[in-house]
């Protein structure tokens, strides 16, 4: 039982992902724009375990909001997981260097696997 | 002037030695031979002189043997005495004293004092007068007084008449005894006569003179002249056939007394002419001779074949003829010279006719090259205007600039490329128009200095991409090792802002084809997952089940083809990241194998892996993992029985991966498309098996693997029989 965030723009990829967290018993927290992600964030209370940040999104881009969440004393130390489609060494090797712990191409994993992984980010 | 012939400079200096020769020997003769004659007559002479001179001394003694007779002749002895005149009268007569040949008999007493005195003249035997006579002895009593009975005067005395012969001795008794009364003394004048008859006897010609003598000729003076300084006797040729000698003959007194003049002809020394002429003349004839006889030797043996050969030779100048030969006759220096000249005419002619002949392939040659020298240059022309063209029509700028950076030739497109408002005349001039964005003179200068073209692109100019590419010219080296000098440079700007554009679309376009492609596959995808597997229990139905399943599939494969799309463009465009690190291959293929051994088995075939110590490779391996899933993959697709077996080797710079099915095999024709995209090994297009991948595995595989510097390549395969493929990776 953990408490998640997740900014996905894609209401069919939010929605799915909602899904397996509930019925993997966590509850996952979700904005659909980049501003609305660092708002909830800001917002939120306790903070999630892990928080999982699409790439392509409206009003502010995942490399925006990881930029900011970095900067957040509040939310630095927290994990952050790039989920996103968006393939290609140079956007991978950006993120990394933005202070994501995890790059993943959605389209490699099936939800279930994507849960699992956020649960090991989690814990580690 | 015309220099002497060498055959006048021989005679010339053959007459000058003659010359010469000739007066060296008559010099020595009259140096030598006629002084030695003149000695030999001067000798002659002295002696004549010396016989003269006896004569005269023998005159003398002839005197005093008539007068001691007188002397010690006892009647003469009492006359002294007692003076008897009669004795006188009957003994002393003119004719008497004639005969004894003595001019003056003069009776002295023992004071010196004259007391009885004839004198007579000889010729005459008459008596003449004798007071001077007399007052001369009386005054020379020294000549006439005798200390002793033995005491004598005999010599010259200058009587007042001329010189005379004078001898005196004291009167004594017949057997000699004394004391002595008075003296007898003899005088005998040495007249012209007297000399020629004492002459006569020493067959000479004598002349004498008083010594001091004043009316004497100069001859005779210059003799006493040259006595007086000290000769002893004087020896002077008056004519080349006469010859005088002077000497002189004490008086009592033991002064010159008389001049003894000697007059003989010169036989001698007109022998020594006479040899001397004789001698001259033989010399000169032989050195004629001599002369002639060089000349002729050397006319005939030198001078004419010299000439000969000179005039051969001039001809052979003359009419330009060197196949002529010159004339050498015998085989000495000059017949040596003359067949040295031939042997210099037959190279001459041999070096002549090569000339000829090379000069014949130079003008052919030359003929040759200035056809080709005219092809060349209208074809350099045409190239040049190509070439100009070429150059003006192309799409980028183009420069070519000296050293120095001064701009030799451009095109059109630069100042157009680069909208430039006048026409630059420097590479400095462009770089200019860069201003701070691009510094181009350093980027050309360190071209120049490495000596290698660089090159940078996405230079940002205004709203443009340009490409730069700066490259040193060289100038042809001497030999192929050398590198040649830069003589100058190229610059070439490209516009790539097109390109920039279109590429960049392209990168958008996957970007957002990879991510709006994917991600409502992956939403249905995933959800069918959940349903799945989270709602198994509901679905009960095992058609909807298998529809499900089925939507799960096709979606799965489709994010398989969108990703391999993905990964090509990325591959083509030189995107992907490729590592090279070593690491262990075998442990890459072992795992791959443990994970499809699952798949192999299911299919009822085997999969094992013959492994064998290999170094460690130098490469990506994460790539190289999917290359092994990708090959070893398509071997358990495409093989129904047997097997698939992995095999390593190494040849210590290579690792060579093979893997070997014994699958459906793949035709020759189906061979050659295997590696291309979109192309499996399928016998046409639309028969093609795309129920299980897009075929572009191996594509990508080629890609990769040349990516790391390895190569996949289908080794073998047989229709029916199966496949080997094998991929190759560096040694690490």
């Amino acid at each position: 039982m953990a408490h998640f965030f997740i900014a996905e723009d894609d209401k069919f990829m939010y929605r799915m992902y909602e899904r397996v967290f509930t019925l993997g018993g966590h509850t996952l927290e979700v904005a659909q724009d980049g501003e609305e992600a660092l708002t909830k964030l800001a917002a939120m209370n306790p903070k999630p375990a892990v928080i999982v940040l699409d790439i392509m999104m409206p009003k502010k881009s995942g490399f925006e909001v990881l930029e900011e969440v970095k900067k957040n004393p509040e939310l630095k130390d927290i994990p952050v997981m790039l989920l996103t489609n968006l393939s290609g060494d140079e956007n991978k090797r950006k993120g990394l260097s933005l202070g994501a712990a995890e790059y993943v191409i959605k389209s490699d994993f099936d939800p279930k696997q994507v849960v699992e992984k956020v649960i090991a980010l989690a814990k580690k | 002037m015309k220099p002497l012939s060498v055959r006048s400079k021989i005679l010339l200096t053959l007459i000058a030695s003659v010359v010469a020769l000739s007066f060296t020997v008559y010099f020595i003769s009259t140096e030598l031979l006629l002084k030695s004659y003149l000695d030999i007559e001067h000798e002659a002479m002295r002696e004549d002189l010396r016989r003269a001179s006896d004569a005269i001394n023998e005159f003398e003694g002839q005197q005093m043997i008539k007068l001691s007779d007188w002397a010690s002749w006892d009647e003469a002895y009492e006359f002294a005495q007692n003076m008897d005149p009669q004795w006188a009268e009957e003994t002393i007569y003119a004719t008497g004293l004639s005969n004894l040949d003595i001019n003056a008999m003069v009776w002295a007493d023992l004071e010196g004092k004259v007391f009885h005195i004839m004198v007579v003249d000889i010729a005459e035997r008459t008596e003449v007068a004798s007071s001077t006579v007399e007052a001369y002895f009386n005054q020379h009593p020294e000549l006439i007084v005798h200390e002793s009975l033995e005491d004598a005067t005999q010599g010259i005395t200058l009587l007042p008449d001329g010189p005379a012969i004078v001898v005196s001795l004291p009167l004594k008794t017949s057997v000699g005894e004394g004391p002595s009364t008075g003296s007898l003394t003899f005088a005998r004048y040495l007249n012209e006569a007297k000399i020629k008859e004492i002459a006569e006897i020493t067959h000479l010609e004598v002349t004498a003179f008083p010594y001091d003598g004043t009316d004497l000729s100069t001859e005779v003076r210059n003799a006493r002249a040259q006595v007086e300084a000290g000769a002893s006797e004087v020896i002077v040729p008056t004519s080349p056939y006469a010859i005088v000698g002077y000497t002189t003959l004490q008086g009592v007194d033991g002064e010159p007394a008389l001049l003894i003049r000697v007059e003989t002809s010169r036989p001698i020394y007109t022998q020594g002419i006479v040899t001397l002429y004789v001698f001259m003349a033989t010399s000169s004839v032989a050195l004629i001779l001599f002369g002639i006889a060089v000349v002729f030797l050397l006319e005939r043996l030198v001078i004419t074949r010299f000439v000969k050969l000179a005039k051969d030779v001039d001809h052979i100048n003359e009419v330009q003829d060197i196949s002529m030969r010159v004339r050498g006759g015998v085989k000495d220096e000059l017949g040596k010279l003359a067949d040295q000249i031939n042997q210099m005419l037959s190279w001459l002619s041999e070096s002549r006719e090569k000339t000829r002949v090379l000069l014949e392939e130079v003008k052919h040659g030359k003929d040759r090259a200035e056809d080709m020298v005219k092809v060349r240059t209208k074809e350099l022309a045409e190239e040049k205007a190509r070439l100009l063209a070429s150059i003006n029509s192309l799409a980028f700028g183009f420069v070519i600039a000296s050293v120095d950076g001064g701009i030799l030739l451009k095109n059109p497109s630069l100042s157009r490329i680069m909208k430039l408002r006048e026409e630059p005349g420097k590479i400095q001039d462009i770089a200019n128009a860069f201003g701070a964005t691009f510094d181009l003179m350093k980027f050309c200068n360190e071209s120049l200095e490495r000596q290698v073209p660089s090159e940078k692109s996405d230079i940002s100019y205004g709203n443009m991409f340009l490409r730069v590419l700066c490259a040193p010219i060289f100038a042809e080296a001497d030999s192929p090792e050398a590198t040649g000098t830069v003589i100058g440079s190229v610059l070439l700007i490209e516009d790539t802002t097109e390109a920039k554009v279109i590429q960049r679309s392209r990168e958008e376009f996957f970007s957002i084809a990879s991510h709006e492609l994917r991600t409502p596959l992956t939403a249905i995808r995933g959800n069918t997952d959940l349903l799945l597997d989270m709602y198994k229990d509901k679905l009960n139905d095992p058609a909807m089940r298998g529809m499900l399943e089925d939507i799960n599939a096709s979606s799965g494969r489709l994010i398989s083809i969108v990703n391999d799309f993905l990964q090509i463009s990325r591959l083509e465009q030189g995107k992907m990241e490729i590592q090279r690190q070593p690491f262990d291959l075998s442990e890459v293929i072992t795992q791959v194998v443990r994970t499809l051994t699952e798949l192999a088995s299911q299919k009822g075939i085997t999969l094992s892996f013959e492994s064998s110590p290999i170094p460690q490779v130098m490469g990506d391996r994460d790539r190289t993992e999917e290359v092994i899933e990708n090959l070893i993959g398509n071997a358990i697709k495409f093989t129904h029985q047997g097997g698939v077996t992995v095999s390593v080797e190494s040849d210590g710079t290579r690792v060579k991966v093979k893997v070997t099915d014994t699958g459906i095999g793949i035709s020759e024709q189906n061979q050659a498309n295997l590696f291309r995209k979109f192309q499996q090994a399928s016998e046409d297009l639309l028969a093609r098996d795309n129920s299980q991948s897009t075929g572009l595995g191996l594509y990508i595989s080629k890609l990769l693997m040349n990516a790391m510097g390895g190569a996949v390549v289908l080794e073998e395969s047989q229709l029916g029989k199966g496949s080997t493929f094998s991929f190759t990776l560096p040694v690490a």
